[in-house]
C-alpha cells in the first residue's frame, strides 16, 4: 500500500509559490532522503496541482503538517488517498 | 444540572478577517486527519465549510464530489466577526447542537472564542460536553499553530 498526497493550489499559485519554494523543496528532499517520499511532482500545468507518493499515511500527514506551501496559502486543499499498487516487487510486498 | 457549553479560546497573530478566513475557507488545511475528531476517520479526506448562511459544513469522503458526512449548516456568517454552525455527529440521530465562534481584535491579533451549546438535546449530553470541551481546546490549538506558522517566514 502507498499513500498519495494531492495538492489543489490556490488560484494565484504561480505568484505565491516562488517565495516558499526553497523551503518546500528542502522538505521534499528531507522526506525523500529518509525514504518516506518516493515520488513527487506537479501535473503538466502546475495550476492543476501536484501529487506525491508516500510510504505511509503518517509520513504524508507529517509532511503536510509542516509544509510551507500549506502554511503560507499556496495550497487551497489537500487530500491523502490510499493506493493499492499492483506491481509490487515480491521482496517489498 | 450539567455544564451548558463546551468552550475554548485562543489569541492568534492575525487580523480578524484573516482569522475568520483561516477558520472557514482553510479549515481543511489544519484540521488534523486521523484524529478522533472525525465521524469516519478512515474515509474522511477533507473538511469544508461552504460560505454564507445555509452553507454546508461537510466531512468530505469524496474529494472530487465534495460529498460525505454533513456535520451541520452555517447559521451565522459575518466575516471577521462571527461564525455560527450547527453540529451533529454519528450516534446523535441527526440531532443538531450549536457552535458559535467570535473573532475580536486585540492589540496583537484576534481573540477567537468558541462556545458549543445544545448538549441537553443529545444522548449522554453531560459526558459529551466534557469531551467536546477538551476536544475544542485541542482543535483550537491546531488552528492557533497554523495561524502562527502562516505569520512566520518559510523554513
Amino acid at each position: 500500500m502507498k499513500y498519495l498526497l494531492f495538492y489543489t493550489p490556490v488560484e494565484d499559485v504561480l505568484a505565491r509559490a516562488p517565495a516558499h519554494f526553497p523551503a518546500h523543496r528542502a522538505r521534499l528532499d528531507e522526506f525523500h532522503a529518509r525514504g518516506d517520499l518516493l515520488m513527487v511532482g506537479t501535473f503538466a500545468d502546475p495550476r492543476e496541482g501536484s501529487m506525491a507518493v508516500f510510504t505511509s499515511r503518517e509520513a504524508a500527514e507529517e509532511f503536510v503538517a509542516g509544509d510551507p506551501f500549506v502554511d503560507h496559502g499556496v495550497v487551497a486543499r489537500w487530500e491523502i488517498r490510499e493506493w493499492d499498487e499492483v506491481l509490487v516487487p515480491v521482496a517489498s510486498a | 444540572m450539567t455544564a451548558a457549553a463546551a468552550r475554548a479560546e485562543v489569541v492568534v497573530p492575525a487580523t480578524p478577517d484573516d482569522a475568520f478566513r483561516l477558520f472557514t475557507e482553510d479549515i481543511g488545511l489544519w484540521w488534523r486527519r486521523g484524529t478522533p475528531y472525525w465521524n469516519d476517520a478512515e474515509r474522511a479526506v477533507d473538511l469544508r465549510i461552504e460560505p454564507g448562511v445555509g452553507g454546508r459544513f461537510v466531512e468530505v469522503h469524496d474529494g472530487e464530489a465534495g460529498t460525505g458526512f454533513e456535520v451541520g449548516r452555517v447559521t451565522a456568517w459575518e466575516p471577521g466577526r462571527r461564525l455560527g454552525v450547527t453540529w451533529t455527529q454519528t450516534g446523535w440521530d441527526g440531532v443538531a447542537t450549536d457552535v458559535e465562534i467570535t473573532f475580536e481584535a486585540t492589540s496583537d491579533g484576534t481573540r477567537v472564542r468558541l462556545a458549543h451549546t445544545g448538549f441537553e438535546r443529545v444522548p449522554d449530553g453531560a459526558r459529551a460536553v466534557a469531551g467536546y470541551d477538551a476536544g475544542w481546546n485541542e482543535i483550537l490549538g491546531w488552528y492557533a499553530g497554523a495561524a502562527q506558522r502562516r505569520k512566520e517566514p518559510s523554513r
